[in-house]
């Protein structure tokens, strides 16, 4: 795991792990097989409990989980996960599936939904797809927890100056509300600027309104 | 009863005096006509015969008709000429003598005594020497008991003053009159008739007389006490009516009976005394029984006191003698044997149980009407014996019932046998027998009683039940197998699913650069091993389906629509479905097919309709029929008032998995249409014109009912 702490440009590093649960051992070590010789990690579960007590590598990951499982089946496992807004990507796999099953399935969040025998194209095509969409939702949390730690470095008056600033007022302007000297606005402006790792004014605009910390 | 009360015939009473008095005797009779005078020397003749007398007729002239009318051995007909009057005239004394020496002469021959009669006509035409005619009769009494002669003098009359009657009355100690044999009270000994003191004698005479008289009435009071005292200690009521119904006479325990004091009784009708005392119907026959004069055996109910009386009822002279008693508790002893009977014998009917009993020494068998009815035979022509009775069984049990029947008895052991019966309308009935063997205080057999029970329904109920619990448990089997599909394409579809995976693992390990061979040959061992798992799981079908093969036979499609509904009846009762198989016509052929495979698709369709009800409000009902369809088929319809069925849902209906139910498999639709197929039929649903869905099956029927193939060839 690569973590580039304070980096401008924060990237989380191309790590990707798939989890799979299958209480079917020849369907476990099949999965992990083909999923390794694509040159993804691959952690096999036989239920669903083993799953839920084991520790996760903080990577990009997806679910491979099979519907039919002993004690906590596939689908109880996903609500479980949804009530703990776990957001990782599931793909389900079934022996027989209905429609008001992989309904209720997809509704619930899942990524895709193959019956069993699947070809291998579609596993990876819908794994690929996850980890994908799994790494970019990552990121954004990434980012979002970068300016959030960033904001919350902001002194009261920064906050304030950065607050007239994205809403597009001028030194003297922003001197004149706060009832301050124009110059102290400009020092205060250029330390919210290298805080919040902004090299223009641009910049810090879409910063901020992504984070929605404009009303602040 | 009878003798003693009804009046004795005239002649016969007479004959019965005359014969009560011993010889001898001498009695007069005084007679209106000649008629009579015969009858009563007719019957005085016939006492002497019977007796072994000699007896005489004394008359004017020869009478032969008498003598033949007689008939009677050593019987003498002689003359006034040649007694009385010989010589001309009458002499008492050569009389008495006559007759002195006429008994000795009898008694001579043989005879016990000498018996006469005599026709004394001559004295009232005042033949010679009739002057002393009185005198002769006063003192033929001593005469005659001397000579151990009995004599009877019959006068007439219509020919004799009134004064020689009243003499012959007094000369004669017996006298008839009108049939009737008197004791006379107004004799007078020849002393007194021929003394000169006769005054004073005839005043002591009918002094001592009256006070004879007394006595004599005295006696008969007590006699009378008597007949009270016996009447009053009978335990029966008496009660003796006139002719106009009148109580004339009631004893101590009428009295109780009837409830009401002597005096307020005797003399009153008792119709209104009682009015309401019996039926009408009751009251016709003793009153026919009073005018008829005939003897009345009948009981009688009295509603005021809701008891029953018998009554014995007999004619007497003045009315009728009843003799009566309470039979209340009598009659409610019967009423109740008589109600137990029946309840026994509807008790015997309902259960189907008869009851029999054997007594070994006469080998009689007695059966009630119920073993009658069972063995089907009529007691009016059949009667059971122990030799007779085996003929009831069916010849191919009596074999073995006798062998049972005898190792029980010989053995004084209970009976336990079951066989058939034959009846002799050709039907068989099934029956248990059961028997308890009676013994005496010596330990010897004296009985059998037992029981024989109709088993008959309880045995096809139960052959049936058996037949249907097999048939439950086959389709619950071939259920089972249906449900073992899923879980074997579930296991089929693991390895299949592995073997894929791996392949697709293979062909990238191959493909990377460089080929990782190791990675890709793990790959490869492992689709072997799933290949053969997927083997083993199809081997392990087969097996299971070998030891079940298809079983082709020729059926009634009905028997298995009725066999598929007895089996859902339960839950279609839970569920307020009324399941309906509608009438199948006699034609309809019969279709070939594994019955239990066809149960299985038939419970599954049913099922299906069972659940497309489930939410329905309104009337649920289903209703199965049968019938043919075009040439050499047989279409099955289900059709039921559920949800109906979506066209794009009615497209998929039948396929594998597809269901539309929470907790279904969607294998039954499936299963059935495979099994449909399987037998050369077709599986469709259709929706209803009015609610619900119907689904359909042809079967292919059997080729004996196939039209000629003449006739296809018209069709054609």
């Amino acid at each position: 795991m690569k973590h580039v702490k304070g980096a401008a440009t924060a990237q989380v590093c191309v790590d990707y792990c798939v989890f799979v649960v299958d209480d079917d051992a020849s369907v476990r070590e099949a999965l992990s097989s083909l999923l390794r010789s694509v040159g993804l990690r691959v952690l096999t579960f036989a239920s669903a409990g083993d799953f839920l007590s084991a520790q996760r590598p903080d990577a990009a990951a997806c679910l491979v989980l099979d519907v039919r499982l002993p004690g906590v089946g596939g689908l109880e496992l996903q609500r479980a996960m949804s009530a703990a807004r776990d957001p990782l990507p599931i793909i389900f796999i079934t022996g027989h599936g209905d429609i008001p099953m992989s309904v209720r399935a997809m509704k619930a969040g899942a990524v895709e939904f193959l019956t069993k025998p699947f070809s291998h194209r579609d596993l990876l095509d819908a794994v690929r797809h996850a980890l994908d969409s799994d790494r970019l939702a990552r990121r954004q949390r990434a980012l979002d927890l970068e300016v959030k730690t960033r904001y919350d470095s902001l002194t009261a008056r920064e906050r304030q100056v950065l607050r007239q600033v994205v809403a597009g007022k001028l030194n003297k302007q922003i001197a004149a509300t706060l009832g301050v000297a124009e110059i102290t606005i400009k020092v205060h402006r250029r330390r919210v600027m290298e805080k919040m790792g902004a090299p223009t004014l641009a910049q810090l605009v879409r910063i901020t309104q992504r984070v929605g910390y404009t009303e602040g | 009863m009878r003798g003693l009360l009804d009046p004795v015939p005239e002649e016969d009473r007479l004959t019965a005096a005359l014969g009560a008095i011993s010889a001898p005797h001498h009695v007069c009779s005084v007679c209106e006509n000649s008629d009579e005078r015969d009858a009563i020397a007719m019957r005085f003749l016939r006492v002497g015969v019977g007796r072994g007398e000699k007896c005489l007729y004394v008359t004017e002239r020869e009478r032969p008709d008498l003598r033949a009318a007689m008939q009677a051995p050593g019987l003498e007909v002689t003359t006034w000429g040649e007694t009385y009057l010989q010589g001309g005239v009458f002499e008492p004394e050569r009389m008495w003598a006559y007759w002195a020496q006429a008994a000795r002469e009898a008694r001579a021959q043989g005879f016990s005594g000498l018996r006469c009669i005599a026709e004394v006509d001559w004295v009232a035409r005042g033949a010679p020497g009739a002057a002393r005619w009185m005198e002769y009769e006063s003192r033929l009494d001593e005469v005659a008991a001397q000579a151990g002669c009995t004599l009877l003098c019959q006068y007439s009359r219509a020919l004799f003053a009134p004064w020689m009657v009243r003499d012959a009355i007094r000369t004669h100690p017996l006298v008839i009159y009108r049939g009737t044999l008197c004791g006379n009270i107004h004799y007078e000994p020849p002393e007194e008739f021929l003394g000169t003191d006769r005054r004073s004698r005839e005043v002591e005479r009918l002094l001592e007389q009256i006070r004879q008289h007394a006595l004599v009435e005295e006696k008969l009071r007590r006699a009378d006490a008597g007949n009270a005292i016996i009447l009053e200690s009978i335990t029966d009521a008496f009660t003796a009516f006139d002719r106009d119904w009148r109580f004339v006479y009631v004893n101590e325990r009428a009295v109780q009976l009837l409830g009401k004091p002597r005096e307020a009784l005797l003399g009153r009708v008792v119709w209104e005394m009682f009015p309401d005392g019996m039926s009408v119907e009751d009251r016709q026959v003793f009153l026919r029984a009073m005018a008829d004069r005939m003897p009345v055996i009948r009981d009688v109910f009295a509603p005021p006191s809701g008891k029953w009386y018998s009554n014995h009822v007999y004619p007497t002279p003045d009315g009728l003698a009843f003799y009566w008693d309470d039979v209340t508790e009598v009659k409610r002893a019967q009423e109740e044997l008589r109600r137990s009977e029946a309840y026994l014998a509807e008790g015997q009917k309902i259960s189907h149980t008869g009851s029999w009993a054997w007594n070994v020494a006469s080998g009689e068998i007695f059966w009630s009407a119920e073993h009658f009815r069972i063995c089907g035979v009529d007691p009016r022509t059949f009667t059971p014996h122990i030799e007779s009775w085996p003929r009831v069984i069916h010849p191919d049990d009596a074999p073995a019932n006798r062998g049972i029947w005898e190792s029980a008895w010989r053995g004084k052991r209970e009976y336990e046998a079951e066989f058939r019966v034959l009846r002799p309308d050709g039907t068989i009935r099934h029956v248990r027998s059961l028997g308890h063997p009676v013994l005496d205080a010596a330990g010897e057999l004296t009985e059998y009683v037992g029981t024989i029970m109709d088993i008959t329904e309880q045995r096809h109920s139960a052959d049936r039940l058996a037949e249907l619990q097999v048939a439950l448990l086959r389709v619950a089997r071939a259920t089972t197998l249906g449900e073992l599909a899923a879980s074997i394409a579930h296991e089929l579809n693991q390895p299949l699913a592995a073997i894929a995976t791996d392949a697709g693992a293979g062909e990238s390990w191959l493909a990377a650069t460089p080929p990782n061979i190791g990675e890709a040959t793990e790959s490869l061992g492992r689709i072997n091993r799933d290949a053969t798992r997927a083997g083993e799981v199809i081997a392990r079908i087969r097996a299971l389906l070998a030891r079940r093969p298809s079983q082709k036979a020729e059926m009634r499609i009905e028997d298995v629509l009725r066999d598929v509904c007895l089996l859902v009846q339960r839950e279609a009762e839970a569920k307020r479905i009324h399941v309906q198989v509608l009438p199948v016509a006699e034609s309809l052929a019969a279709v070939v097919g594994d019955r239990v495979q066809l149960q299985q698709v038939l419970l599954n369709l049913v099922i299906n309709a069972f659940d497309a009800m489930s939410e329905i409000e309104t009337e649920r009902r289903l209703e199965l029929r049968a019938e043919r369809y075009g040439i050499g088929e047989v279409l099955v319809s289900i059709a039921d008032t559920g949800a109906g069925v979506e066209p794009e849902v009615a497209s998929r209906m039948f396929d594998a998995f597809f269901t539309t139910k929470a907790d279904g498999m969607g294998m039954g639709l499936a299963i059935s249409r495979s099994i449909v197929d399987a037998h050369g039929g077709r599986l469709w649903v259709s929706g209803n014109d009015g609610p619900g869905a119907t689904l359909r099956f042809t079967l292919p029927s059997s080729q004996r009912d196939t039209p000629s193939p003449d006739l296809r060839h018209t069709q054609v």
